[in-house]
């Protein structure tokens, strides 16, 4: 065999270099860490993350047990391939520097990476914060001052924890419990980074709030912890985008995101995830709205080799209303298994999902979701919408809808489409002029129209382009 | 009980030849190795059959002999009870027998494998049109005891017919019935099953069907009966321009639970397959459904449909819908919906207005809701049939 003959870092970087292909945030920095970090999974681990970060005992003890969970929990059965994951070849935590409040006060190689990704710009341009994680830790933070002037908290969880101990105890694992799931459990287990923001009464946030998550490091784990409250009557949009560096070696981002949206408060997530086709993401994600409140979650799945993700929607108040659109893209190499949960407990509450998946060149791309009305959810309505693109003969389209309805005034209605790019539509635009690759990424965007319009202008004109990037070379 | 003592001599008892035997005891193997499946399987999620106790007599009386012998046949058409296929025309039952539906799924299929009893082979050879249905009468009529009934057809090409089996309420017991279709190029096959146990009913119903080149094939399902009843209802989309209808009504009342799966699995080309299963819950009914459109890498320019509708009558009702796609060729066509509701109170309120009271309002409407279905069946005996089972049934 031929193959088998080659230099074994020859082939590595063939294979490195077919994974950039198409992936313009491949790159990585050459950051020395100062101490080696150490890989691999133990109680030890995580002795070692809540000694550097001075946890109260509180949270070093949650953190053992969770560990436990995960250890006894096994592998999930269904949903994406995970047997490559080697939960002993990843690096559970690594802090690249201490955190700064300026950019200018960064290491140069790291603040490289955010100029490149052009988050100082965004920053100055349209965004109320920023914080902006690198391996395990947030290394830039700031929050505009108005904002801390109205009381709004925006900080990274690892300073929350410290500086608003009450309200992190509080919430903390009561939407999304250690137990929840084994990647719940692991990241419960070497949680460290992520967001907390806190919405005082009242107090409507009118720019939008940015997390940024990078990976540098080949075989990284990113375990990041966010949590969301907002009090009765706020409003605020919260916008997290990830890229990582191209490697051989699979990372792994594992998150927990936990938002509570209290009586009359509106809470708008929004994720456009492109990480390189060689991290696996597996993330929990889970919102409580309470009397009259809305939550949105608009989730863009661009990148990563897997993903397993699926936004939930407890709607625990009477009148709440979830909302969740989803865009999942899946290439060569990829599996998008994505979607959505909603539970109706309370009267009168509302729901609509909205899920567009496209596949090409072998991707497999899908939807699985839930809706579930409890006994008492009286007069409640959901509506579901999945709509699928397959571009090729090599890829693959998976719906995996679950309804469970307890609540005879409860009304819950499905619909699915899979289909290919119609000739008809294609036969058109051509005919006007317009090449067959052009044609093909003009009708993806209108496929895609109903979330990207749902985006701020910025983002929304970054999902068009990150489409457009992964489209070209598809016609032959 | 169900041992294996209990298998030999019911081989015995119908001098069946030894392949069968060999089967049986292969089936049994299995069956003495696997549990009753619990709701941590995807394939059972929504249902609980903890209340089952395998106490069931597994010789209940021997099925009463369905072939009408004296309804004149076209020539070449068999119409017989399986065992004297087995005995008569191995040649074209032994390659078929277990093909379809074999032991190797749940506990209920290897169950059956071992211990089938009665049950139909229904051959009709090329060309052979058989205009009124072939009709065949099961039931229960010792409390505890079982049926297993396992019946093969196979239409040669060019084939036309239309095979009903009936399940009527006696005494309550256990029944694991398999039916396996062979639809040859351009058949045209009909199987209904009108399912009306007894309250005490434990039903496992399989059936599969694989269809070649042209077929036309309708399965139509009829649940109203058993406290439990499962229903699977495959078809194997195989042959080029093959085309597939799937329809379902069910009407779950107090104390049922019914749980339908169906698949729709498109190899050939160039096919369509249309699924309709509709249902209305009453009481503290409990029903799932779960089908899946699974297009193969072969299955280019299909279409394929998939729609269950529920209609809730009582707050006390459940129903889980779980309709999937998996997608594996890009020219395609395929949909499904699925959808859980009340009366809508419009309608009941244009209604009233009209003068009709509240209860015939409602009793309408959902006649309309089953009409949907049932009149695409075609055959008026049977869509006859269907609509007064149901009426005796609601009125209950």
């Amino acid at each position: 065999m031929a193959i088998e003959k080659l230099d074994p870092v020859l082939t590595e970087n063939e294979e490195v270099r077919k994974l950039k292909e198409g992936y313009k945030y491949g790159w990585h920095d050459a950051t020395s860490y100062g101490e080696a970090p150490q890989k691999g999974l133990s109680h030890d681990v995580v002795d070692m993350i809540s000694d550097r970060k001075k946890e109260p005992d509180w949270m070093r003890a949650k953190r053992h047990k969770a560990l436990d969970y995960f250890y006894r929990r096994p592998m999930p059965s269904w949903g994406a391939d995970l047997s490559g994951i080697d939960f002993d070849d990843i690096y559970y935590y690594i802090k690249p520097t201490n955190q700064v409040k300026n950019w200018e006060d960064m290491p140069e190689a790291i603040r490289d990476t955010w100029d490149k990704l052009g988050i100082p710009e965004a920053e100055k341009n349209f965004l109320g914060g920023v914080s902006a994680q690198y391996e395990s830790e947030s290394v830039y933070h700031s929050t505009k001052k108005e904002l801390e002037d109205v009381g709004v908290i925006f900080a990274d969880m690892d300073t929350a924890l410290r500086e608003h101990p009450e309200i992190v105890k509080e919430y903390f694992g009561s939407i999304i419990p250690a137990n929840d799931n084994k990647f719940a459990a692991l990241n419960s287990a070497v949680w460290s980074g992520g967001s907390f923001i806190w919405v005082p009464e009242g107090v409507s946030v009118e720019v939008p709030l940015q997390a940024y998550f990078r990976i540098n490091q080949e075989n990284m784990g990113q375990f990041e912890r966010t949590l969301i409250i907002c009090e009765p009557g706020s409003w605020v949009h919260y916008v997290e985008g990830c890229s990582a560096p191209v490697y051989s070696g699979d990372s792994l981002h594992s998150a927990v995101v936990e938002i509570i949206v209290k009586e009359g408060a509106r809470c708008r997530y929004t994720t456009i995830q492109n990480w390189s086709n060689n991290v696996y993401n597996l993330v929990t994600k889970r919102a409580v709205a309470h009397k009259n409140a809305t939550m949105e979650w608009i989730d863009g799945n661009i990148g990563s080799k897997v993903t397993m993700k699926y936004p939930a929607v407890i709607l625990k108040g009477e009148g709440s209303k979830a909302e969740i659109l989803s865009v999942a893209y899946a290439s060569e190499g990829m599996h998008q298994d994505a979607g959505a949960k909603v539970t109706h407990v309370a009267p009168n509450t509302q729901s609509t999902i909205v899920s567009k998946s496209i596949s090409k060149d072998g991707g497999r791309a899908g939807y699985r979701g839930l809706v579930r009305m409890e006994d008492g959810a009286t007069n409640a309505k959901s509506n579901v919408r999945c709509d699928a693109l397959i571009l090729d003969e090599q890829s693959r389209s998976d719906t995996y809808p679950y309804n469970e309805i307890e609540e005879q005034t409860g009304s819950v209605g499905h619909e699915a489409t899979v289909s290919k790019i119609g000739d008809e539509q294609l036969f058109y635009l051509m005919s006007r002029g317009i090449d067959e690759s052009e044609a093909m990424s003009l009708i993806v965007r209108g496929f895609i129209e109903p979330i990207t319009k749902e985006l701020p202008l910025e983002y929304a004109v970054e999902l068009n382009r990150l489409i457009e990037l992964q489209m070209e070379g598809s016609v032959g | 009980m169900f041992t294996r003592q209990n298998v030999e001599s019911l081989s015995a008892a119908h001098n069946e030849p030894s392949w069968v035997l060999e089967r049986r005891l292969l089936a049994f193997d299995h069956f003495e190795k696997l549990e009753l499946p619990g709701e941590k399987e995807e394939a059972w999620r929504y249902t609980n059959l903890k209340a089952l106790k395998f106490s069931f007599e597994p010789f209940g009386p021997p099925a009463p002999a369905p072939a009408p012998e004296s309804v004149p046949m076209p020539d070449g058409v068999i119409f017989t009870d399986i065992h004297t296929a087995m005995e008569k025309y191995p040649e074209l039952l032994k390659d078929r027998l277990f093909a379809e539906v074999d032991h190797t799924g749940h506990i209920f299929d290897a169950l059956h494998a071992a211990f089938f009893q009665g049950g139909n082979f229904l051959y009709v050879p090329k060309g052979v049109s058989i205009v009124d249905p072939l009709e065949v009468t099961r039931s229960i009529e010792d409390g505890g005891a079982s049926t297993l009934p396992h019946s093969v057809i196979v239409a040669e090409e060019g084939a036309e017919v239309t095979f009903i089996e009936r399940y009527k309420p006696e005494a309550a017991g256990l029944c694991a019935a398999a039916v396996e279709v062979f639809a040859g190029q351009a058949s045209r096959v009909n199987v209904v099953t009108l399912q009306d146990h007894a309250s005490g009913v434990w039903h496992f119903h399989r059936q599969r069907a694989l269809i070649e080149r042209g077929v036309s094939y309708r399965s139509f399902v009829l649940c109203l009966g058993a406290r439990f009843a499962r229903h699977e209802v495959e078809t194997v989309i195989n042959g080029e321009g093959a085309s597939a209808q799937m329809l379902g009504l069910y009407l779950a009342g107090g104390g049922q639970h019914f749980d339908f799966r169906t698949l729709q699995d498109h190899v050939g080309p160039h096919c369509t397959s249309d699924l309709l299963y509709k249902g209305v819950l009453k009481q503290d009914a409990n029903t799932v459904y779960s089908g899946l459109i699974h297009v193969r890498p072969t299955g280019a320019e299909t279409d394929a449909y998939q729609t269950n509708r529920n209609l809730v009558l009582s707050d006390h009702a459940r129903a889980d819908s779980k309709p999937e796609l998996e997608i594996e060729n890009n020219d395609v066509r395929c949909s499904h919906a699925a959808s859980v509701g009340q009366i809508d109170y419009e309608q009941i309120f244009y209604l009233e207005s009209r003068g009709i009271p509240r209860d015939q309002a409602e009793r309408l409407i959902v006649d309309g809701f089953f009409e949907e279905v049932a009149h695409k069946i075609e055959i008026p005996a049977v869509h006859d049939l269907v609509v007064r089972a149901i009426a005796d049934r609601f009125d209950r």
